[in-house]
């Protein structure tokens, strides 16, 4: 098993920032990336240091991926699924599994929220993050999984050794996963329009005002981001985002967190800070290992 | 240190104690519940009497877990009288499970 002392997971201003203070603090670091997130849809660019005219997001995300390249710095474009924890880290992307001592987490937060308001209230009652976790009190039942990506994917095969049946509610979207890979799991591509139930979630209704009944809905949205990793690694979520210490650590050992996934500005100059902060601090953490 | 909640001893313990009881819902495969478990420890080791801390292993004790409708981990409940007067779902700042003893 091949050790990686350090992961990024995230190539925006977060990632690539921290990446270069680990890279200049002697540890070469592996960077994990899908897209740019938020800083593509920007349009205009023009209250960052240093831009004497205005740039595109994308301009400016694919200026950091080849500021890495150019400190030899590895990239791979991998969309992550789960992360784990036992002492080192072991980070799972749609292709391959890493290993790691120290990970840092900037894939920025996530823009989508819950499909329904009424799902809001059947939280811890039938709604959940984390499959892992609560897939225990499903077994035999009706479970569905709220997503359209390999996220959700990910999350539907976890339940699937255990419930009566698994549902990827795709809420109007194109599924992201082909015949081949869902076996036994359903797919329900129509939009949801409302969600009931008594003491707990019992059914979701479709556009065409059916009825899907189900005991529980896994929430696994668009790509996993850093929240929802971290949320599955028992670290404290307020309002979406991960709660860090000032230093961008957190409870877990050598795992740390920066940018739009922790809160705060949804700035550059905030995640470039932040970065900065996260690449040192797991450099320090890793000498730490060593002596 | 929080005692391990059983059927057994549930009703002795949590339903007839004269003080507030903090029930902490986990399960030994369940990363954060193994978070969230210091922060229970230190609750349960500044109690002075002024409240009871306990854990009940949901692997264990499926059916509590069922009757108080916990289908999340950790799941912390707070029982006084005994009722269930309040819950929290996921792992919380320590702030939020000391209000939830006041």
């Amino acid at each position: 098993m091949e050790m990686e002392k350090l992961i990024i997971a995230g190539a925006g201003p977060a990632g690539v920032s921290a990446a270069l203070y680990a890279v200049r603090s002697g540890i070469t670091p592996l960077v994990l990336h899908k897209g740019g997130g938020a800083l593509e849809k920007a349009v205009k660019i023009e209250n960052y240091y240093g831009l004497s005219k205005p740039v595109t997001g994308a301009e400016l995300y694919q200026n950091g991926l080849k500021q890495l390249e150019s400190f030899q710095i590895p990239i791979v474009e991998e969309e992550l699924l789960a992360v784990e924890y036992d002492g080192d880290y072991t980070v799972r992307t749609t292709d391959h599994t890493y290993h790691s001592r120290s990970l840092i987490l900037a894939t920025g937060a996530k823009r989508n929220t819950l499909a329904l308001k009424e799902l809001k209230k059947y939280e811890g009652s039938g709604i959940s993050y984390c499959a892992v976790c609560d897939g225990f009190f499903y077994r035999g039942k009706e479970v569905a999984v709220l997503g359209n990506g390999a996220y959700a994917l990910h999350e539907a095969k976890v339940l699937e050794p255990l419930a009566a049946k698994v549902t990827i509610l795709t809420n109007g979207k194109e599924g992201e996963f082909s015949e081949k890979d869902l076996g036994g799991i359903q797919v329900e591509t129509r939009k949801l329009i409302s969600a009931g139930g008594d003491a707990s979630l019992s059914y979701v209704e479709l556009e065409d005002h059916s009825r899907l009944s189900l005991s529980g809905l896994f929430v696994a949205l668009g790509t996993a981001d850093s929240t929802d990793i971290a949320r599955k690694l028992g670290l404290v979520i307020e309002n979406n985002h991960i709660l860090i210490e000032p230093d961008t650590s957190t409870p877990l050992p050598g795992l740390y967190a920066a940018g739009d996934c922790t809160g705060g500005m949804l700035q550059i100059a905030k995640a470039v800070y932040e970065g900065a902060l996260a690449g040192t601090r797991a450099v320090n953490y890793l000498k730490t290992l060593q002596s | 240190m929080a005692m391990e909640i059983t059927m057994d001893n549930f009703e002795q313990e949590v339903l007839n104690s004269d003080i507030p009881v903090m029930i902490d819902f986990w399960a030994s495969w369940c990363m954060p519940c193994k978070m969230l478990a210091p922060v229970i420890e230190e609750l349960a080791e500044k109690a002075n009497g002024a409240y009871k801390v306990g854990k009940i292993d949901v692997d264990r004790a499926p059916s509590l877990a069922a009757q108080f409708g916990v289908m999340n981990i950790p799941t912390v409940m707070v029982f006084k009288n005994g009722k269930a007067v309040d819950r929290s779902v996921g792992v919380v700042p320590k702030s939020q499970l000391e209000a939830m003893l006041k």
